[in-house]
């Protein structure tokens, strides 16, 4: 990356962070990633971004909840968070922002990896480590931007890309089991 | 490139899907609702869902006393509800069924070795088309009962060059054109999942007669929803399970398909949004832009063929290669296929009858894709009336940017040239195809959600314009065949709370405010009130006490009122600075535009609040005129309004029409509502 692009990048992500309270937007510094650690109860996540607009339990065991934070039309969301119902934990976070953003800050190239799924329609996905993955929506390469970030545990990813976490099992040997 | 997690931990596999599913024991479901109603030969998509079966046999599917069984293709397997359990979709699409009245869709079959069954009782309303008529449908976006009383009181109650009000004592000499309709009836507004309902699912409601979910276009819910629909996944890898979902189909392709009528659709909106897509699409999620421009195009209830004869709105980019996932130029292909293009006013006035017309109005200066695949970047909607005509916002509203887009048409020459385009000159063509219009006043309600009342209130008069436009027209008809209806899909939180007198000094200053801050669960919040602040009260703000003298105002008393009164000329009537909720509104008329001015000295302007930002779960007004108006009278579901539709062309409605005109018409025994005539 030339350095005109990596301020660009900087810029792009430090502007967003600088305007966002704290759990609005997922944070990047020196000590790494920062947002939520999936795991929260709901309790927990209302404290951080207030009562849900929409909540609807759906599927096997979820409960689906849908945020408006911010100035948006109807059937806009700036988020959305899905719970597991049976022990009430917190196992997807979405950000999804009103313009596109670059988010390769969030997304160090040597964590990341670039899946192709259905409609060849890309996804950029990072692993944060205890079965925790980041991933950019609609991103095929550094440089491009995304509307939504999604933070998902292991579980999610299965339940709701299982396409991805196949390609994702071929990449890591202990998810192979 | 090969790329390689570094720093993923070993990771415990957690069969949580799998435990957590809802019933082991396998089961089978008909994808109908309870109280299903279809119209005799309405298309729609028989769906069965059998779970926790690694293998189907033995399928039987009677309706009635039919064997439909042969309808359906072969079992398929899916993952329903987001789990690792065995399911199986086993579809019959695009079916109808014929014979009126009310039968049972009964479903057996074995689902490895039990045998599972299920059963739905479906009402199915006779249809033969005897009445040749046209159909003009206009949905008010949240236009509850309060919007129509705001464009009543603003564009009604006009004074004129002599200083008298229009609006005496109570009375108006002159009511709106959707008040002087004489049928009206309530509609309630619920969806399958919510009493606060949206667009999408109270526009499936009146277009194809049946329920459905938040953000659902003419589709009923289904097991894959879970990937998309309360998780926030959409995207173009989980649009197949957008585009599953069991579709019922709308009246404007029921009558097309059947019957040869001519289709439209106008809103000033960008006509892929919802309110226009229940016209013209199938799918589960609104917003998916992409796949609903791609509809109209080649419509899957019409062979393909385009959904409609007249397409009238903003947000041009779905329809063009640049904003496109698959780089089909939309536009192109209507032109090709016989369709006018037009992208402005100037060009509309000269469209005249004949061939189809396409008019995109607004759209981006670079259309591109969303990241996500299903939409483009920006959703473009027509400027509101209120900046098309150049008016000058209050303080507290965003002041209009057109950009290239000066020559935007306001809706009641939309209207007018979509009837003219559809309508055809009957001497020509014998005898002329009938037609259905949807016209939509689609920012009364984007005006609303942010609580920007002017720009709502005008929007409302320009509506009513537009049924003018369309109540004159049929009113020239040489036969009464035209129904015209005006509802709205749903309310917004809009009310009446009284009168503001506050001086232009202080409504359209931007520099003098009031900054309020304060801390809640949610956090910190803060907000700006400015002067026009009592003619448009936004009740999420903290009432803050501070007496201006102006006491007796009803819903406005206690708002902030560090402003200072500005003397009022002697000769004027009224004495308090800010507000009277006892006075009444007084605006004067632009003689160019027919609209009101929304400054001046001495101007009363109606003064409006907000409890919230979004649609409230309220019945919505319905008022109707021409052949059949009557069956709309009382309250009614909104489902009816499509059911109600198609009786009026199925029956003969000869008994209710002279009903309706000795009410209404020259007989003095009943009484006249005072400026209705």
């Amino acid at each position: 990356m030339n350095h005109c692009a990596s301020v660009a990048v900087l810029c792009a992500v430090g502007c967003l962070l600088a305007q966002a309270p704290d759990a609005i937007d997922p944070q990047v510094d020196s000590a790494g990633f920062h947002w939520f650690q999936l795991g929260e109860t709901r309790q927990e996540v209302v404290r951080q971004l207030g009562p849900p607009r929409l909540s609807s339990v759906f599927g096997a065991d979820f409960e689906g909840w849908q945020f408006q934070i911010g100035e948006l039309e109807e059937g806009e969301f700036s988020h959305h968070a899905v719970f597991r119902n049976s022990d009430g934990k917190l196992i997807s976070m979405t950000r999804e922002y009103p313009l596109p953003v670059n988010v390769d800050l969030l997304f160090p190239a040597s964590q990341t990896a670039t899946f192709t799924g259905p409609a060849d329609w890309h996804v950029r996905a990072r692993s944060l480590g205890e079965g925790r993955f980041l991933l950019a929506m609609g991103v095929a390469a550094p440089g491009e931007k995304t509307t939504k970030i999604v933070l998902l545990d292991e579980s999610a990813l299965r339940a709701f890309y299982p396409w991805l976490m196949e390609q994702i099992k071929a990449q890591i040997p202990q998810l192979r089991k | 490139m090969y790329y390689r997690f570094v720093n993923a931990a070993v990771v415990t596999l957690i069969a949580s899907a799998s435990v957590f599913a809802q019933s082991t024991a396998p089961s089978v479901r008909i994808l109908l609702p309870e109280r299903t109603r279809l119209l005799k030969g309405q298309l729609f998509d028989l769906v069965l869902e059998v779970r926790n079966a690694s293998a189907v046999s033995a399928l039987t599917v009677t309706a009635g006393t039919t064997d439909i069984t042969g309808k359906f293709s072969a079992p398929v397997k899916a993952a329903l509800d987001c789990d690792s359990t065995s399911g199986w979709v086993i579809r019959a699409n695009l079916q109808s069924l014929d014979t009126p009245g009310s039968l049972i869709i009964s479903v057996s079959l074995n689902a490895d070795t039990t045998n599972v069954k299920d059963n739905r009782s479906v009402l199915v309303q006779d249809f033969s088309l005897v009445n040749r008529r046209n159909i003009i449908l206009f949905i008010g976006d949240a236009m509850g009962t309060a919007y129509r009383d705001s464009a009543r009181l603003v564009s009604r109650a006009i004074v004129d060059a002599n200083g008298q009000n229009s609006f005496r004592n109570g009375f108006f000499d002159n009511l709106l054109e959707m008040d002087k309709m004489p049928v009206s009836g309530m509609s309630m507004t619920y969806g399958t999942d919510s009493i606060v309902p949206d667009s999408a699912n109270t526009g499936t409601a009146w277009a194809t007669g049946n329920k459905t979910f938040l953000n659902g276009v003419n589709v009923l819910a289904d097991g894959t929803d879970c990937y998309w629909r309360f998780t926030g996944q959409t995207n173009a890898a989980n649009l197949q399970y957008m585009t599953d979902n069991p579709r019922v189909e709308n009246l404007w392709q029921y009558l097309k398909r059947r019957y040869g009528y001519r289709t439209g659709i106008v809103s000033t909106a960008a006509i892929t949004d919802a309110t226009p897509a229940v016209e013209g699409a199938y799918i589960g999620y609104r917003t998916a832009r992409l796949e609903i421009a791609r509809q109209y195009r080649e419509n899957p209830m019409l062979g393909g063929k385009p959904a409609f004869d007249v397409i009238l709105g903003g947000g041009t980019d779905p329809f063009t290669a640049q904003g496109r996932t698959d780089g089909r130029d939309l536009i192109g292909e209507f032109q090709s296929l016989g369709f006018r293009y037009v992208t402005n006013a100037t060009q509309l006035r000269s469209v005249t009858y004949g061939d189809p017309l396409l008019g995109l109005f607004k759209g981006s200066a670079s259309p591109t894709p969303n990241s996500n695949g299903i939409t483009t970047a920006a959703d473009v909607n027509m400027d509101v009336a209120y900046d098309k005509l150049g008016l000058r916002r209050p303080a507290s509203e965003p002041v209009a940017n057109l950009g290239p887009w000066t020559d935007q048409p306001l809706l009641d020459l939309m209207t007018q040239k979509a009837i003219d385009v559809l309508s055809e000159r009957p001497s020509l063509v014998s005898p002329a195809q009938p037609f259905i219009l949807m016209v939509e006043g689609a920012s009364i309600d984007k005006q609303s959600h942010p609580n920007q009342a002017a720009g709502q209130i005008w929007d409302t008069i320009e509506f009513d314009k537009a049924v003018g436009v369309a109540r004159v027209w049929a009113a020239k008809r040489p036969v009464k065949d035209t129904l015209i209806i005006v509802t709205a899909d749903h309310d917004q939180s809009m009310s009446i709370i009284g009168v503001s007198n506050t001086p232009d000094q202080e409504y359209f200053n931007t520099t003098k405010s009031v900054k309020l801050s304060w801390t809640s669960e949610a956090g910190a919040q803060d907000a700006t009130v400015y002067g026009d602040s009592y003619a448009n009260t936004r009740a999420g703000l903290p009432f803050v006490n501070t007496s201006t003298g102006a006491s007796n105002n009803g819903g406005v008393a206690g708002m902030p009122g560090s402003f200072k009164p500005v003397p009022v000329p002697a000769n004027k009537p009224e004495t308090n600075t800010y507000s009277t909720y006892f006075g009444t509104t007084a605006y004067r008329l632009d003689p160019n535009t027919g609209y009101p001015v929304n400054e001046g000295l001495g101007l009363r302007r109606l003064a409006v609040g907000y409890r919230t930002g979004d649609h409230t779960g309220s019945s919505v007004p319905v008022t109707a005129e021409g052949p059949g108006a009557l069956v709309f009278n009382g309250y009614m579901d909104e489902t009816d309004l499509f059911f109600k539709m198609a009786s009026t062309l199925s029956n003969d409605t000869t008994d209710i029409d002279k009903a309706v005109d000795t009410l209404t018409g020259g007989s003095s025994v009943f009484p006249k509502t005072i400026g209705k005539q």
